[in-house]
């Protein structure tokens, strides 16, 4: 079994703060955020300097567990993907890439159609074919890929990377909540199953160190997926559960029912992912894979809703030395 | 199907799935399924295909935890309670 040592019900904490959801909408009435409703937003001032804080913040925790840094492309080939179970576990999620058939008649044919007045999708919907590729929907199948067919190392081997990540939620999007498109980090452990998992206890028990710190209230709860519908995705569901393969930091976000926001996981994969990249150990026996992931934007959101949205509260728990520059208001 | 029936064909299953993916270990109505790794990532589909086609019922989210999946006995009083018909 892949359960904590410790009853995550004892590391559930508590501010003494009630969150404030007004934080999000507040900023957005400063401009320090742009929701553009498609699931999509931009930053800046305050807003852009939190998340550019917890960027740092993470990035060094995964140094201090020895990760060696990656950056990855935010496109992935579908040639990749379609070995995992990617599109059979989360086709509601998957953003193609597509691009419009290169044939020059095909390609006159449609700038005189918008030129008429046509609109670019009426346009380019008969003429769009797939580029091969699908956007990132996490950032860790990358490293995966990357190691493929090669011994795995090391006692774990720990890899961290952060990348632009897209999973359509149909429409069913809130700023800084749940995006089309956000940031994350992970840090991606690789080898023998036992380190593995003994890693991941380690740094779930410093991330809720960390957001304590912050002045956060939370929880830890095991987690699943969204697995698609159906006899696979309900079987996934179970075993996620059942192995305790997924935690999550939960913070009450709202202070309202069902205002729990994941802001992190922590996910063990068994060999799921060696299986099907041949990530073997020296001694030939298939390396197990788990992962730390941050949603970035999602910190924000937690970090407003205790803090509220003026940078001279946040000093009660940053320290001062990471504010310099002072932050700025959003400015053109 | 009563609850005693679909629990024999349940153990029939699970000790046939085991044997086939070469698991030698003694699969009792109060066996750990779980603890035991008897079923991992590759069995557990099979599983559920097993007890929703039996009892033609689809497994509520609610539902798919270890507290009603831990052992053959669990699962049967869950989904095919004594009294006969089957519950999702």
């Amino acid at each position: 079994m892949s359960a904590l040592t410790v009853d995550p019900k004892s590391l559930a904490f508590d501010s003494g703060r009630s969150p404030r959801p007004e934080a999000i909408g507040q900023l957005m009435e400063r401009g320090d955020l742009r929701s553009y409703e498609n699931g999509t937003l931009g930053m800046s001032g305050p807003a852009l300097w939190l998340f550019r804080y917890f960027e740092r913040k993470f990035l060094e925790m995964a140094f201090r567990y020895g990760a060696s840094e990656r950056q990855y492309p935010t496109l992935m080939p579908i040639s990749v993907m379609e070995r995992t179970d990617y599109f059979k576990s989360f086709p509601h999620h998957a953003t193609f890439a597509m691009c419009l058939d290169r044939d020059t008649t095909s390609l006159r044919q449609f700038v005189d159609a918008v030129k008429g007045g046509e609109r670019v999708e009426e346009g380019a919907a008969s003429r769009v074919r797939s580029a091969g590729a699908v956007l990132s929907g996490a950032v860790c199948y990358h490293c995966y890929a990357e190691l493929q067919d090669r011994p795995i190392t090391g006692e774990p081997l720990v890899l961290t990377t952060q990348g632009r990540c897209f999973r359509y939620e149909h429409g069913e999007f809130a700023p800084l909540r749940r995006q089309w498109e956000f940031t994350m980090r992970e840090i991606v452990l690789l080898g023998p199953e036992a380190p593995i998992a003994s890693m991941r206890e380690k740094l779930l028990l410093e991330v809720v160190a960390f957001a304590k710190a912050h002045g956060l209230t939370g929880r830890i709860d095991v987690a699943s997926d969204p697995f698609f519908g159906a006899v696979e995705g309900r079987a996934r569901t179970l075993l996620q559960r059942a192995q305790s393969l997924k935690y999550e930091l939960l913070v009450d976000v709202t202070g309202q029912k069902g205002g729990d926001l994941a802001i992190a996981s922590f996910n063990l994969h068994g060999d799921s992912f060696s299986r099907t990249f041949g990530l073997s150990l020296p001694d030939g026996q298939q390396a197990s894979t788990g992962c730390i992931a941050f949603g970035l934007e999602r910190w924000v959101a937690a970090f407003t809703a205790y803090h509220g949205v003026d940078p001279s509260a946040w000093r009660e728990v940053i320290p001062a030395s990471e504010f310099a520059p002072t932050p700025n208001r959003g400015a053109v | 199907m009563d609850r005693n029936q679909f629990e024999e064909r349940l153990l029939t299953f699970i000790r046939k799935l085991c044997v086939e993916n070469g698991i030698t270990a003694d699969i009792g109505r109060d066996t750990a399924l779980f603890e035991n790794r008897l079923i991992n990532s590759m069995r557990i589909i099979d599983l559920m295909g097993f007890i929703e086609s039996e009892l033609s019922i689809e497994v509520p989210e609610d539902k798919l935890t270890m507290n009603f999946f831990r052992t053959p006995r669990i699962i049967s009083d869950t989904f095919c309670p004594p009294g006969g018909d089957a519950k999702a």
